[in-house]
């Protein structure tokens, strides 16, 4: 039974930490006190903060998955970022370690890497059907292979993720955009014109590895509702 | 009637921005606008980028205050919604600019207005994207 428990916290330590005291960020309760738009965007403006600086400098790209906060009657944009308690990072650890002391604080939170060293924070219980969605074949236009705002548009319309959204009635804010778009150009990050047989999930890796960011994934259960964006370095000066 | 030397106005100095076309993709448009100098002439050559500036900056995602590098003097312009619309909006905004040419800023003197509508449809919502020139 030890021997259990023991493997149990290793597989937590290695495979996830997680970190805080444990208990759920409850979003869809209808309990949990709103949050306010200026609410979320400070509690993202200090994830980025905290987190940028003490991502690998050479591969600058992570992930971070949340429950939202959505009004029941509502499709706002943006969904709300839960409060949650972050600190200012160690800097004396491994990447990983760093990034972990900034959520340790924080209820429900988990950080993970993958083998390849992408970084994946998550908050909350976060309905992820959508995300397991498999592409057969996702083409992307000289748009979409350029742009990262038009790949995540590409990504979300693949007929396969409209197919589920529409089955499980899963919708998405009506986010309006106006972007003058990078044309294409040698040698700027881009994605290969097709790729096939990736989860959605995966797909938002190659973007998030591509330009050098953190893909974002929030999503509230009632409504059925998520919204997907991307923050990088400019993000963090020009946002906020 | 006399000139000052050098006062003459540049041809090359960017002045304002003219809608030379779109193309809609259902759920977002790509709008192309080309630079054009004080007399409306189009400015084709390189060296130019232009940044602009949405206004209110909150109801969408923008680029504002990024210079993007003109490609023979035109800017692609993406504007609609992010992914195919599962819910009603009507956003209107004003677009400017600033562009940039040998290391000086100019404002240019084009206003464009946005229109972002959703509206109920089935199966799917009903899009329609504009924009309209409000100053040339």
């Amino acid at each position: 039974m030890y021997m259990r428990v023991w493997i149990t916290v290793f597989s937590a330590l290695v495979l996830g930490t997680v970190c805080g005291p444990g208990g759920a960020v409850s979003a869809d309760d209808p309990t949990t006190p709103i949050v306010l738009p200026v609410e979320s965007n400070d509690t993202i403006r200090a994830i980025l903060k905290y987190l940028w600086p003490v991502l690998s400098p050479t591969r600058k790209a992570g992930r971070i998955y949340y429950q939202a906060v959505c009004p029941p009657d509502a499709h706002n944009y943006p969904l709300m970022f839960p409060k949650i308690d972050v600190r200012p990072p160690s800097v004396a650890g491994t990447e990983l370690a760093n990034i972990r002391s900034i959520f340790l604080h924080a209820k429900s939170a988990s950080v993970t890497a993958d083998k390849t060293g992408l970084v994946r924070v998550r908050i909350g219980k976060i309905p992820d059907t959508i995300l397991q969605t498999r592409i057969a074949t996702l083409s992307f236009d000289a748009d979409s292979q350029f742009n990262y705002l038009s790949a995540i548009g590409a990504i979300e319309s693949a007929p396969e993720v409209q197919s589920v959204m529409a089955t499980i009635g899963v919708g998405v804010p009506a986010r309006v955009y106006h972007y003058g778009l990078v044309q294409p150009t040698s040698g700027l990050p881009h994605l290969p014109a097709q790729i096939a047989d990736v989860t959605m999930d995966q797909a938002l890796d190659m973007v998030a590895r591509t330009w050098g960011g953190i893909v974002f994934y929030g999503a509230c259960t009632v409504p059925g509702t998520y919204e997907i964006f991307f923050a990088d370095g400019y993000f963090l000066d020009s946002r906020f | 009637v006399f000139s000052i030397p050098g006062a003459e106005v540049d041809p090359n100095v960017p002045a304002s921005f003219s809608i030379a076309g779109s193309v809609d993709y259902g759920f977002y448009s790509i709008y192309t606008y080309q630079l054009n100098n004080a007399n409306g002439t189009p400015l084709t050559g390189p060296g130019y980028s232009a940044a602009e500036y949405i206004s209110p900056a909150d109801t969408s995602i923008n680029a504002n205050g990024i210079q993007m590098p003109l490609n023979n003097g035109q800017l692609s312009d993406r504007v609609g919604f992010v992914s195919p619309p599962t819910a009603p909006a009507n956003v209107v905004v004003t677009q400017t600019f600033t562009a940039l040419y040998q290391g000086y800023f100019y404002d240019l003197s084009t206003v464009f207005q946005h229109q972002n509508i959703s509206s109920y449809g089935s199966p799917y919502y009903i899009v329609t994207n504009s924009v309209t020139v409000i100053n040339p």
